[in-house]
């Protein structure tokens, strides 16, 4: 789930929530590195259950390469 | 100095007797803890005031008892003159000593492979009563055990576990006879609560908690459902000594979640039974979930209190029931007085001024499934509330979270699992925990402490102004009573499911509560 830490001290942090517990949050930031929080430290968290770290594909395929996409997709179906 | 009392510990041990009268009196012993919530009044609270809110920063492990099984440690101990008894799944009682946790002695039951459980092979604790030690082990028995060697008394059954009779519970003890209930509510079988002659294990009586032909209360079911009723009676009650009642949570209607085959209320599930102590004849019911079709037993400690309701002296039941409501009962007569939802539910519009839920339509599981607050595991379960008389406020743990409830085929087979349905998760949310602190008579909010997860340990408050309790994720913790301020917590490694007890030992007051599969003692550290 994305999720962002904003510290008391004034950072925030971003990235993939790992772990939550009562006392701490474990966040992955999206440049890998794994943040261990305690949450007396934190001033807000906010999670974003639909937003996806995967970049959009929206715009970059016309329809019809979408067309494509899909009509390959479905042959794979049909050879299983 | 320290082997030296331990010697004297474990002397002590040797001798130890319980009479009636010192249950009875158990506060007047705090030193103790004599019986599964401390006393016969079910408040867990006690006046031990060693351990403070000033100074609880200074709790440390004292020792720890691991168990070597697979399922979590749900032990309530009890304590006596430097003595400890405990449980251990799946079929284990150990004496140990207080002060440094050295094993005394061990008894492991023999227990059948072909058991029928709704909720893996767990146990809440024993009970004393003289020179024994009483235990209800997993596939049904009750079991008198000498306290000082472990050595079995008797041992009586009082249910084939192949029909889905179980036993979790602490058996209660009172003057002359031993108490228990029975699990086995997802498989039809016949609640009962029994009582037994504490040196011989004669059943002294019997009470079901569904009705046969012919008897009061039969009207409530359609048909021969009573016949697979269930309301089984799988968490210890609480005795109210000056009116002689035992008062007894019972459990969910079978089949659980498919109510279309047992029309009615379903009496006596769902419900607070107050029985004679002497006869076991019921002298009142409160009936919290009529037709209940989403599994909430009242199956909690019902806590007893002397205290003021509405500006006027009053003896009262309070308890906050599984159905998301906080109710207040009169202890003599069973007759309602107050109920506040406590956690969010969707259920009812409230209860009307005779006590009965003014249900809301369209609430019952379906095929396709039904969103409903609270989850079949409810606004809170068997983990033991606690009410302070220093603070007058009802220590709950609470589960902040819906469900979406199916309705299932549910067609009887003696043995097997009947429950008609189930319950998913609801994914759009995440549910959280709670310890919330009610006022007594009102049951408004006084405070509350988050938690990440559901609540699943019970709650130990203190004249230390300290509330105990733990968290699904292996905190321990305690809180200002008054307040709820975190004051301390100890990672202990395991979700905290069991409730917590004090006792005080070689002058040193200690806090036990099992962490996941262990049991840990806590003092203060110098």
């Amino acid at each position: 789930m994305d999720t962002t830490v904003s510290m008391k001290s004034g950072g925030k942090i971003n990235g993939r929530r790992l772990n939550e517990e009562t006392f701490t949050i474990v966040v992955q930031d999206y440049g890998g590195k794994v943040h261990v929080i305690d949450k007396t430290n934190v001033a807000e968290v906010v999670k974003d259950r639909k937003k996806s770290p995967m970049p959009s594909y929206g715009g970059k395929l016309s329809a019809s390469e979408i067309d494509d996409v899909v009509s390959f997709l479905v042959s794979l179906q049909e050879a299983r | 100095m320290r082997l030296a009392t331990a010697a004297l510990s474990l002397a002590a041990a040797v001798s130890a007797q319980v009479p009636y009268e010192r249950i009875l009196e158990a506060r007047k012993e705090p030193h103790n803890w004599l019986t599964y919530s401390g006393t016969y009044d079910g408040q867990r609270y006690s006046s031990l005031n060693q351990i403070h809110a000033g100074n609880v920063k200074k709790l440390g492990v004292a020792w720890v008892q691991q168990s070597g099984a697979t399922e979590p440690t749900q032990t309530s101990p009890i304590v006596v003159d430097g003595t400890m008894y405990i449980t251990e799944p799946p079929n284990v009682v150990k004496a140990l000593d207080a002060l440094t946790g050295t094993v005394i002695w061990t008894y492991k039951k023999t227990i059948p492979d072909d058991l029928r459980l709704c909720c893996s092979r767990v146990n809440r604790g024993v009970a004393v009563l003289d020179d024994m030690v009483y235990y209800t082990s997993i596939d049904a028995h009750m079991i008198a055990l000498d306290a000082k060697t472990g050595r079995v008394r008797w041992d009586v059954s009082f249910g084939d576990h192949k029909l889905g009779y179980s036993s979790t519970n602490a058996p209660l003890a009172i003057k002359g006879k031993v108490i228990t209930g029975v699990g086995g509510g997802e498989y039809g079988i016949r609640g009962f609560v029994d009582a037994y002659d504490a040196k011989t294990g004669k059943r002294l009586w019997r009470t079901h908690t569904v009705p046969a032909r012919g008897e009061p209360g039969v009207e409530t079911w359609a048909g021969k459902s009573y016949e697979s009723g269930s309301g089984s009676t799988w968490v210890t009650g609480s005795y109210d000594p000056v009116n002689n009642l035992v008062i007894w949570g019972v459990g969910n209607p079978g089949p659980d979640w498919n109510g279309d085959v047992r029309k009615g209320d379903n009496l006596y599930t769902d419900s607070f039974i107050a029985l004679d102590g002497g006869t076991g004849e019921m002298k009142w019911f409160y009936l919290f979930t009529p037709h209940d079709t989403h599994d909430w037993d009242a199956t909690q400690v019902p806590v007893l209190i002397d205290g003021t309701f509405r500006g006027q002296p009053r003896k009262m039941v309070a308890t906050a029931n599984r159905n998301a409501f906080y109710y207040v009962l009169d202890r003599a007569t069973g007759k309602y007085l107050h109920a506040k939802p406590y956690v969010k539910q969707t259920w009812a519009r409230g209860i009307d001024d005779n006590g009965r839920p003014m249900m809301l339509p369209g609430t019952d599981p379906t095929v396709e499934g039904n969103l409903l607050y609270p989850s079949l595991a409810g606004g809170t379960n068997w983990f033991s509330p606690s009410w302070s008389p220093k603070h007058n406020l009802f220590y709950v743990p609470v589960r902040e979270e819906g469900a979406y409830y199916y309705k299932g085929e549910a067609e009887f087979k003696p043995g097997a699992l009947f429950n008609g349905g189930g319950q998913r998760s609801n994914p759009a949310e995440e549910p959280y925990g709670a310890i919330r602190a009610l006022e007594t008579d009102s049951g408004n909010l006084k405070w509350e402490f988050r938690m990440k997860t559901q609540a699943s340990a019970g709650i130990l408050s203190t004249a230390g102004d300290i509330v105990f309790s733990g968290t699904g994720q292996g905190d321990v913790i305690a809180l200002h009573a008054a307040t709820g301020e975190l004051l301390w917590k100890f990672k202990g490694g395991g979700g905290v499911i069991a409730a917590p007890v004090t006792y005080l030992v070689g002058g040193k007051q200690y806090i036990s509560l099992a962490v996941g599969r262990a049991l840990f003692a806590f003092t203060l550290v110098e």
